[in-house]
């Protein structure tokens, strides 16, 4: 088997998630030396976050779907948020013996670590799930050196002269009106990024504004400034620049946590509250690895229930003040999740394991 | 075919081209609705336990099969042949009687439920409740009639131990639950 040549397969059902991820995947497996192609059936939203260094990679080849014609699978094929190919295009896979790797939706719930490196058997293809996760019996998170340089090097850190600076990348999201007040209350100067797309719709909506990218916007001492999409790359120097970032999904959540600064997540809304769940499994995690900072994280926990529309019914302390707190909270996550090695480097590490165990 | 998220513990599906009993199979929502199913298995024909995922709305091939009241007969090692009412006789792996081979004895008259796949004989359950015979065990602890106080019991013919309450004597005829291996009451 030729274990440096990889296929990675991402279906963009909607939003920047699904391209983020596997781009990054693809990015820093390319990096490793290893020949990707990212089949993307949505080259726009994924042309939409790449950078000049993607287009120019030569171990990075992007391009729609393949036709199940002209398909020659790699030995090894990545199925992104386990998305699911056409019968044709599992056939060849099935012919080529290709190693399929099922990389799952993230989530802190236990099952994941239960599932993770199991192998499955469905549609006849030998496939196996690789979950990312926050613990060491799972995949971890992606980064790359790159990120580790840049939070290394950071220098800024929050203080209440320089007033409150928080990004904002959300879907539709009502609560960002209670949310304004709280950042309203604290009287200190708050300058918000917010991007193009859902969350600068949201904020127009509910602000009746119509706010387009390189504009402002003043609402008292809340400064808007609407801004572009960004690359990747630019995106995590605004996260590691902010004092809190308002994230949303997968992807975006991921990179504020690996930044080490305080955010407020917009979970992904699923059926029965499947949600809600997955974001309290976050926080039990959290308190699991940082036993000492509970009851820091049991406030963070609030913010993030009330971000997503629960009422709590807690008295939260001003936010001014406890975002030194939920600074350090987060910077020990951070290091919490670095220390569980690249899930590129785990997922390579996977699938040498299972090489081995077959030869 | 049976969706991933419609099989239950008990049901039997084909895996790889084994038939493989659900010993297991727990349902969790990954994201934006998706949901995987991670199921404990055991190949009917190895008795060789493994663990899978699925993801939901994989299709997986359901197998139904065949059963038969039969009788033990004898031992062809390594094979336990038993006999239907029409005298018909099926084979038995040794690997596959699990533990059946605790209670199984020359002569024994329970009525076994012999399962098939495409034909082949590939396990054997007893009844839920059979006899045997205690070959041994200590004498009871003059007093204790309450039958809280338990000591170990040696069967006949297999030589399996189980729990058994103080008041059993050797050459008791107990009778046992083979789903826990308990013993339900002296006959």
């Amino acid at each position: 088997m030729d274990y440096q040549k990889y296929d990675i397969f991402c279906d963009v059902i909607d939003n920047y998630g699904d391209a983020g991820f596997s781009l990054r995947l693809a990015r820093t497996l390319s990096k490793k030396n290893i020949e990707v192609r990212l089949f993307c059936n949505d080259l726009q939203t994924l042309y939409t976050i790449t950078d000049r260094q993607d287009l120019t990679n030569q171990l990075l080849k992007i391009s729609k779907w393949p036709d199940h014609g002209s398909y020659q699978p790699s030995d090894i094929v990545v199925e992104a948020f386990s998305c699911r190919l056409p019968d044709l295009l599992n056939q060849k896979l099935r012919e080529h013996h290709s190693l399929v790797i099922e990389l799952e939706y993230l989530t802190a719930e236990k099952f994941s670590e239960d599932c993770h490196g199991l192998s499955s058997s469905a549609d006849g293809l030998n496939s196996y799930f690789f979950f990312p996760g926050f613990s060491k019996k799972t995949g971890g998170l992606i980064f790359e050196q790159n990120l580790l340089n840049k939070i290394n090097s950071r220098t800024y850190h929050f203080s209440i002269q320089k007033g409150i600076h928080l990004s904002l990348f959300s879907y539709k999201n009502h609560n960002i009106t209670d949310f304004f007040h709280v950042l309203s209350a604290t009287g200190a100067s708050v300058k918000i990024t917010v991007f193009k797309g859902l969350a600068l719709d949201n904020v127009n909506n509910i602000l009746k504004l119509s706010l387009k990218p390189g504009q402002q916007h003043r609402l008292d001492n809340l400064e808007l400034n609407a801004v572009d999409m960004c690359s990747q790359d630019e995106y995590d120097n605004i996260l590691l620049s902010s004092d809190l970032n308002c994230v949303r999904g997968e992807e975006s959540v991921v990179r504020a946590m690996l930044c080490g600064k305080p955010f407020l997540w917009q979970i992904y809304p699923q059926s029965e509250q499947a949600h809600i769940i997955k974001l309290n499994s976050l926080f039990d995690r959290m308190s699991e690895y940082l036993p000492e900072y509970q009851d820091d994280i049991k406030i963070i926990r609030y913010f993030n229930l009330e971000y997503n529309g629960v009422r709590t019914n807690q008295q939260l302390p001003s936010l001014l003040e406890f975002l030194p707190k939920w600074e350090q909270v987060c910077a020990k996550w951070s290091l919490h999740l670095l220390k569980l090695g690249s899930l590129t480097d785990n997922l390579i590490k996977f699938i040498d394991g299972i090489n081995l165990k077959n030869s | 075919m049976k969706l991933a998220q419609e099989v239950r513990a008990g049901n039997v599906i084909m895996v790889d081209g084994n038939p493989m009993v659900v010993q297991k199979a727990e349902y969790s929502k990954s994201g934006r609705n998706a949901a995987v199913v991670k199921m404990k298995l055991k190949s009917l024909l190895s008795n060789a336990g493994t663990e899978k995922v699925f993801r939901a709305d994989d299709r997986l091939e359901d197998v139904v099969l065949e059963h038969k009241d039969c009788t033990y007969s004898y031992l062809n090692d390594p094979f336990y042949v038993f006999m239907d009412e029409e005298f018909n006789q099926y084979d038995v792996d040794k690997d596959n009687m699990g533990d059946v081979l605790n209670y199984l004895i020359d002569g024994m008259e329970d009525v076994c439920q012999v399962t098939f796949y495409n034909g082949k004989a590939i396990s054997v359950e007893l009844p839920i409740s059979i006899v045997r015979e205690v070959e041994y065990t200590e004498p009871a602890v003059r007093g204790d009639t309450s039958g809280k106080v338990t000591k170990p019991a040696k069967l006949a013919g297999t030589g399996y131990t189980i729990s058994v309450p103080d008041f059993v004597k050797t050459g008791d005829k107990i009778e046992i639950d083979t789903r826990t291996n308990e013993f339900k009451k002296r006959v």
